[in-house]
């Protein structure tokens, strides 16, 4: 029994040997391959004797591995080359749908607007439903039918400003605010009124109403056709209408022929037809405005009696509104033609001419015309007007004929202004802080002048008042005038206005007076009239 | 007779689902056309308002007014500035949209 188990063990440990052999020598050839020397030697190590006694299979593993890591290179560049082309699809696509947001948002806007409008729309048919319901016989139903909705808006603007003037010998503060009611009554009907105050060394006057009219469209919005009833201001050339508010004209005073010795009305009342229509492309449009109005008065007009007889030389009076007496009529007409098409970039440019006409006294004819132009490109704009006028004045004898008084009174006027925002320089260096404060300038000149051949002594004021230097000069037969301005622009319509006016007025002309409680005029020529200097800075903001 | 009120009955509740289609069509918003043509509007407005507005005075920051101030200052500016019809009711757009 104890042999046979001697003989079991001897087998076992025979069998054991033989299978441990040639596990092994297996062991040896992995080690020589996956281990390489500490050192970078390629020298097969002590452990890869073995291997090394079968030179073709250790050539035929190293093939085989720098194929797999051959493989390996060219996959892994093929993922990079893979994942390059998906991080360039990605952003395409991200690109894609920041522009499809960018283009969705104003129909997303506009979506909104028309949801709201739509709401208002249900809200307003409650109400017509309730107030028909309470209302004796559908009265209120029908008249909110009728009008439609109401809105109020205000809009306006305040001044406050320092003015110099070397031959008047003052230095003082004035003030202006103006109040611009609008209350819409229906989408065809709409008021819209101006109020206002000033302030200066002559005191305090209150303005209002300077204007107070009706804007109806009689056959809706989309007809080129709209009145004007009531108190307006004059659309004799462009200025009253287009350049008034402070904050729209860029510079503090008013050219001369629209200033302290205009040559036309500043503001009318009567009914106006005006329009527009697009005749070619896009911007190039024509339009007409036409209308009646009680007729141009001058100072000595019945109603107004500011100087006791009519006299060559007398200012025109304000608002011929208030010369019913006269029984004046007068009638005007604008036309403006805008030649260049949007597209171009080319600007906008205006071609405009115009002219009033009508009867001051009974018989007696007032006569003007004018033409200008208006033009605005970029950093860059211009405007400029030339007008006449042609009145006629009564025939007098004896004791009433003055000097002088017999014949009609011509009068010219003319401006040409240009200005220049600082933005259309180029001014790289200029740094974060400097550079959007330089791009608010705006540089700015205008000459201006008016002939006519007489001046009336009662008419001359030299108490500034806002927009009006207070200079005597001005005042005078052949006025002229170079006014250089330099604004700061602290939003579209708060400006911080600076101007010098040079007055340069010629010689010649006669200077009229009504010395006290006298009816006719006395006479006296005008010699060279000294020149004067102008200094003014103002704030203005309109809301 | 029965049958009679049934078929009344039944045409009423048709013409009834027919007219509430119709309101409910027109309470569910702008059409795509209608879509579209304000967006041409709005574009067309963004391009005019810088160049009319510029004309006489810098055009003023749409974000100033509400839109129902808009709609009455562009009324009063059509009036003043004698604007095409189209062109009013662009720039209003613009104004409006994009405040």
């Amino acid at each position: 029994m104890g042999r046979i188990s001697h003989l079991v063990i001897m087998g076992v440990a025979v069998s054991v040997a033989l299978v441990m052999t040639p596990l092994r020598s297996a062991r040896a050839d992995e080690s020589s391959v996956s281990k390489p020397s500490s050192s970078g030697d390629p020298a097969p190590s002590s452990a890869a004797v073995p291997a090394a006694a079968k030179p073709g299979t250790l050539e035929r593993v190293f093939r085989e591995l720098e194929a797999e890591r051959r493989q390996m290179r060219e996959s892994e560049r093929r993922h990079e080359e893979e994942e390059a082309a998906e991080r360039k699809r990605i952003e395409a696509l991200e690109k894609e749908v920041s522009a499809l947001n960018n283009a969705n948002l104003p129909a997303q806007q506009t979506q909104n607007t028309l949801q709201i409008a739509q709401t208002e729309k249900q809200v307003g048919q409650i109400q017509k439903t309730i107030s028909s319901q309470l209302g004796p016989f559908n009265f209120g139903d029908r008249v909110n039918s009728f009008l439609g909705q109401h809105n109020f808006t205000m809009v306006g603007d305040a001044s406050v400003g320092y003015y110099y003037d070397h031959q008047a010998g003052f230095n003082d503060p004035v003030l202006e605010f103006e109040v611009n009611p609008m209350f819409k009554l229906t989408d065809w009907l709409q008021f819209y009124g101006a109020f206002g105050a000033t302030a200066g060394p002559g005191g305090i006057s209150m303005l209002g109403p300077t204007l107070a009219n009706m804007q109806i469209f009689p056959l809706g919005r989309e007809a080129p056709l709209e009145l004007v009833a009531g108190l307006f201001d004059l659309p004799f050339g462009d200025f009253f209408e287009n350049q008034g508010p402070p904050w729209v004209n860029p510079f503090v005073t008013a050219p001369l022929m629209y200033g302290a010795e205009s040559i036309v009305p500043p503001a009318s009342l009567g009914l106006q037809a005006r329009g527009g229509i697009q005749w070619g492309s896009l911007g190039q449009d024509i339009d007409y405005t036409v209308w009646a109005d009680s007729g141009p008065s001058f100072e000595s007009s019945p109603g107004v009696n500011l100087i006791p007889n009519p006299v060559i030389g007398e200012k025109l009076n304000p608002l011929t509104g208030t010369n019913i007496a006269t029984n004046g009529k007068g009638f005007g007409g604008r036309f403006r033609l805008f030649p260049l098409p949007i597209s171009e970039d080319w600007g906008r440019l205006e071609l405009m001419a115009s002219t009033y006409n009508g009867k001051w006294l009974d018989s007696l004819w007032y006569n003007s015309w004018d033409v200008g132009y208006a033009y605005r490109v970029g950093p860059f704009r211009t405007r400029g007007e030339y007008g006449q006028t042609y009145r006629q004045m009564p025939t007098l004898t004896a004791a009433a004929a003055y000097p002088g008084c017999c014949g009609h009174e011509n009068r010219q006027g003319w401006y040409a202004m240009a200005g220049f925002f600082l933005y259309g320089i180029p001014h790289p260096y200029l740094g974060d802080w400097l550079e959007p404060r330089f791009d608010k300038f705006e540089f700015l000149v205008r000459y201006s002048g008016v002939n006519q051949r007489a001046i009336l002594a009662n008419d001359i004021t030299t108490a500034p008042v806002q927009g009006f230097s207070g200079s005597p000069s001005i005042f005078s037969p052949h006025a002229r005038e170079v006014a250089l301005g330099l604004d700061y622009w602290l939003a579209p319509s708060i400006v911080l206005q600076s101007e010098v006016d040079i007055e340069l007025p010629g010689k010649g002309g006669t200077l009229y007076n009504f010395p006290g409680s006298a009816s006719f005029p006395t006479a006296s020529p005008i010699g060279p009239t000294q020149n004067d200097v102008a200094a003014m800075t103002q704030l203005t903001i309109g809301f | 007779m029965k049958s009679l009120i049934a078929k009344i009955g039944m045409i009423s509740a048709l013409l009834l689902m027919g007219t509430a289609s119709v309101r409910a069509a027109e309470m569910m918003g702008p059409t795509p056309e209608q879509q579209k043509k304000h967006l041409e509007l709005f574009h067309e407005g963004q391009a005019l308002w810088p160049i009319y507005c510029n004309h006489c005075h810098n055009a003023r920051n749409p974000a100033e007014f509400a839109p129902y101030q808009w709609d009455q200052i562009i009324m009063h500016m059509r009036t003043l500035e004698n604007l095409p019809p189209k062109d009013e009711a662009a720039i209003l757009e613009y104004l409006k949209t994009a405040r």
